[in-house]
C-alpha cells in the first residue's frame, strides 16, 4: 500500500513540482498578509517573509560551509586509521 | 508518604541476573516484562519525597530523591527501556541484554541519586555496562572502539570525582543539588567538566559518534538514549544557569550539523545530530530560566523517543542489508516501506514540524532565547534547526529510501522490513513521537516548572513552515553538493587517537633504539672482554692446571660421557622433576 503510494507519486512528479512551487508561494504570502506578528521578538522578524528569506540562506550557507569544511583536509580515506 | 519504595533500577538489575536461568517459551515474555515491571515502578509507586537513605561509614547517601524533575526522567528512561528490550528481542544474546538492562538501571540510579557518591557509583556501572553493547557487535573495529570510549569516560568519571572530592573538602557537603554558577570555584569546573564529557559537549563530544556508528544495531537504540540526556540532567541539577553552557551549546548544535551534512554513515549522521540536538539542551541549560529548564527537560524527553527511533529506524536497514553507509543504499522504499514511514516520523519530530514532538519542545529552548534577549541564540539555534530538517528529513531518505539505488543487487535482495518485534517497537516510539506533538499536556504537565508557553501560535506554525519550505528549495538547488563520498571526517578524536600512535613510536622507535644502543655497548664493552678471560682461564684451567696435576679431569669427562648416555631415561626425568619443584618453589616465594 504505501509502495503504490509512493509510485503514485513518483509518477506525477510534475504535478508535485508544481504543488512545491505553490507551497513556496503560498507560505510567504501568508505571512505577509495574514499572520498577526505583535508578540514578535525581534523587529527583524516584521521584515516581509523574513523566515522565508531566512530559511534559504541559511540552509544554503550550511551546504556551502560544509562543502568548504571538508574540503580542508577534515575528510579522509575511509582507512585513515587503519 | 508511603515507607515501601523499590528502587527501578534494582527491578532491572535483578531481572538480568536471573535472566540467564529463565529457558523455554516463558522466557520472551520474562523479557518484556522486566522493562515494564520497572516503568510501572515509575510511573505509579514513585511518590514525590526522599527515600533509600544509606549511612556508609562517615556519609549518608541518598538512592532515591524524587521529584518532578528526576521523576520525568526516569519516566523516559525506563519507557526507552522498555522500546530498546522489545526492539532486541528477535535476538538469543542473554549478555546483551543482561548489559542492557544494567545500563538502564545505572541510568536510573543517577537520575534518582541524592548525592555525588551513588551518581558516580551509577555512572560508571553506565560506562561499563554500555560498552559491551558496542563490544557486541563482534568486529575488530567495535573492540578498539570500545576501548576509546571506555578510557574517555574513566577520564570523566575522574574528572567529575576530582570535583566532587574538592568539594566536599571545601564544604563538607556531597549532596548533589544546585551549585553557585554565580561565583564558580575550580571544584564547580570540574565537576562541570565530569559532566561535560558524559553530555558529549566540545571538547569532548568525539566519543560519541566514534562509539554510536559502532555500536550493535540493537545496542546503539540504548545507548543514543541513556548516556547523554542522563548527563543533561545531570547539568540540569547543578549547573542551571552557567553562562557558559549557552556559548558550548551553541557551538555544538551547529559543529553537529556541518558534520552531519558531510557524513556518509547513516548511524554516524544519527550520532553528530545527536550531538547538534543535544546543543540545544546544553543551552537551555545555560540560560537557566524556567521556560529554558522546561524546554530543555522537555526536548530531552522527545528527543530520547524521536533518536531511539531513528536508530532504529536505520539500525533495521544494517540488520537487513548489512549496510549503513549511504554509497552502499539507495532506492530501498520498495522494499522496507514501513521502516520508511517510522524513519520519517523520527526525522519530522527531530525536524520540529507541526504535529510532531519537537515542535512542541525544540521552539521552548528557542523562545527562552529570544526571551532573554539572546538573539543570537535564537537564530543560531533557529539555523540548526534548518539544518537539522537538510540533513535528517531530505538527506537521509533521499540517500537511503528514494534517490539513485547505490545499492548492490545483493544488498536489495537482502532488504525488507524487519522481524515484528523491531516494528513493534518503532511503531511505539513513532506513536510517542506524535502523541507528544500533537497532545502537549501530556508532556507539559510533566515538566519541573509550570508551563506557560503555547508552541501552536500562528507565528511559530508560519515561521517553521517557511524555514522548512526554504530549506528544501536550498537543498534542491544544491543537491549535487550533498552527494555522499566514501570518506570519513577527522575530528578531535583525531588528537588521542594518533597521540596514542605517537607514544606507541615513541616506546617502539627512540626508545627502543636507545635500549638496543644500551645493550650493544654493554655487550661490546662488558661481555666481549669478559668473555675472552674465560675463555682464557677455562683453556688455562683445562690445558695447564689439570695437565699439571694428573690428567683426572680428562678422565672424569670420558667416564661421564660413557654414564651420561646409560642414564639418558632417568637423567630426564630427574630433570623435569627438579623444574616443576622449581616453578612451584617460584610460585610460592613470589605470591
Amino acid at each position: 500500500m504505501i509502495v503504490d503510494f509512493l509510485d503514485y507519486l513518483r509518477g506525477r512528479l510534475r504535478s508535485l513540482a508544481k504543488i512545491g512551487i505553490g507551497i513556496l508561494i503560498l507560505l510567504p504570502c501568508i505571512d505577509i498578509l495574514v499572520i498577526d506578528k505583535r508578540h514578535a521578538h525581534v523587529a527583524i522578524e516584521h521584515f516581509p517573509a523574513f523566515w522565508s528569506i531566512f530559511g534559504f540562506v541559511v540552509a544554503a550557507v550550511i551546504i556551502i560551509v560544509a562543502k568548504w569544511f571538508g574540503r580542508q583536509g577534515i575528510r579522509q580515506k575511509e582507512d585513515y586509521y587503519d | 508518604m508511603i515507607d515501601f519504595w523499590i528502587h527501578p533500577a534494582l527491578i532491572l538489575i535483578v531481572g538480568a541476573l536471573i535472566l540467564p536461568f529463565v529457558k523455554g517459551k516463558p522466557k520472551k515474555a520474562f523479557i518484556v516484562l522486566v522493562p515494564l515491571l520497572a516503568f510501572l515502578d515509575v510511573w505509579q509507586f514513585c511518590p514525590k519525597g526522599v527515600f533509600g537513605v544509606v549511612q556508609f561509614m562517615d556519609w549518608q547517601l541518598t538512592f532515591g530523591r524524587i521529584d518532578k524533575l528526576s521523576l520525568v526522567f526516569a519516566y523516559v528512561m525506563s519507557l526507552v527501556g522498555i522500546i530498546g528490550t522489545i526492539y532486541s528481542l528477535h535476538q538469543d544474546d542473554d549478555l546483551q541484554q543482561i548489559a542492557a538492562w544494567f545500563y538502564v538501571a545505572g541510568s536510573l540510579g543517577v537520575i534518582l541519586a541524592g548525592d555525588y557518591l551513588v551518581i558516580f557509583l551509577f555512572s560508571e556501572m553506565m560506562a561499563f555496562s554500555s560498552v559491551f553493547l558496542v563490544w557486541f557487535r563482534r568486529t575488530p573495529k567495535s573492540i578498539t572502539t570500545g576501548f576509546r570510549y571506555l578510557l574517555v569516560h574513566t577520564v570523566g568519571g575522574l574528572i567529575l570525582l576530582a570535583g566532587f572530592v574538592l568539594r566536599y573538602k571545601a564544604t563538607g557537603d556531597l549532596s548533589f543539588g544546585l551549585l553557585d554558577v554565580t561565583h564558580p570555584h575550580l571544584y564547580t569546573y570540574l565537576i562541570m567538566m565530569g559532566f561535560m564529557v558524559n553530555a558529549a559537549v566540545p571538547p569532548f563530544h568525539s566519543w560519541l559518534p566514534d562509539t554510536y556508528a559502532e555500536a550493535s544495531v540493537t545496542g546503539a537504540v540504548f545507548m543514543c538514549a541513556l548516556t547523554t540526556k542522563t548527563a543533561i540532567y545531570t547539568l540540569i541539577r547543578c549547573l542551571a544557569g552557567m553562562h557558559v553552557l549557552i556559548i558550548l551549546g551553541v557551538i555544538m548544535a551547529l559543529v553537529g550539523v556541518i558534520y552531519a551534512v558531510l557524513e556518509n554513515d547513516s548511524r554516524r549522521l544519527l550520532a553528530w545530530s545527536i550531538m547538534s540536538q543535544l546543543g540545544y539542551m546544553v543551552c537551555g541549560v545555560g540560560i537557566g530560566t524556567e521556560l529554558a529548564i522546561n524546554g530543555a527537560v522537555a526536548h530531552a524527553f522527545a528527543h530520547i523517543l524521536y533518536k531511539s527511533l531513528l536508530f532504529m529506524g536505520c539500525g533495521s536497514v544494517l540488520y537487513m542489508t548489512g549496510k549503513s553507509k549511504f554509497t552502499d543504499l539507495g532506492g530501498l522504499y520498495r522494499k522496507m516501506p514501513r521502516t520508511l514511514v517510522y524513519t520519517m516520523v523520527g526525522a519530522l519530530s527531530m525536524a520540529a514540524l507541526p504535529l510532531f514532538s519537537g515542535f512542541v519542545t525544540k521552539s521552548m529552548i528557542i523562545a527562552a532565547g529570544f526571551e532573554e534577549h539572546m538573539y543570537w541564540v535564537g537564530f543560531s539555534l533557529t539555523m540548526a534547526s534548518a539544518g537539522t530538517f537538510l540533513y535528517v528529513c531530505l538527506k537521509l531518505p533521499y540517500l537511503m529510501f528514494f534517490g539513485e539505488c547505490r545499492a548492490s543487487e545483493e544488498t536489495m535482495d537482502k532488504a525488507a522490513d524487519p522481524p515484528w518485534n523491531m516494528q513493534l517497537a518503532m511503531a511505539i516510539g513513532a506513536f510517542f513521537c506524535i502523541f507528544i506533538g500533537s497532545y502537549t499536556p501530556y508532556l507539559y504537565n510533566m515538566l519541573p516548572y509550570a508551563n506557560k508557553f503555547n508552541a501552536y501560535t500562528p507565528m511559530h506554525i508560519s515561521e517553521t513552515m517557511q524555514v522548512v519550505a526554504f530549506t528544501a528549495l536550498a537543498f534542491y538547488l544544491l543537491r549535487k553538493k550533498i552527494l555522499p563520498t566514501a570518506q570519513i571526517s577527522l575530528d578531535l578524536d583525531w588528537f588521542y587517537r594518533m597521540g596514542g600512535r605517537g607514544f606507541f613510536w615513541l616506546a617502539k622507535a627512540p626508545c627502543q633504539t636507545i635500549d638496543n644502543w644500551v645493550g650493544e655497548i654493554y655487550r661490546v664493552i662488558g661481555l666481549v672482554p669478559l668473555m675472552i678471560t674465560a675463555k682464557f682461564w677455562s683453556w688455562f684451567d683445562w690445558h695447564g692446571i689439570d695437565g699439571v696435576v694428573d690428567g683426572s679431569a680428562k678422565s672424569v669427562y670420558g667416564t661421564g660421557g660413557v654414564v651420561r648416555k646409560a642414564q639418558t631415561t632417568l637423567q630426564y626425568s630427574i630433570f623435569w622433576a627438579t623444574a616443576i619443584c622449581g616453578v612451584l618453589l617460584m610460585l610460592y616465594v613470589f605470591t
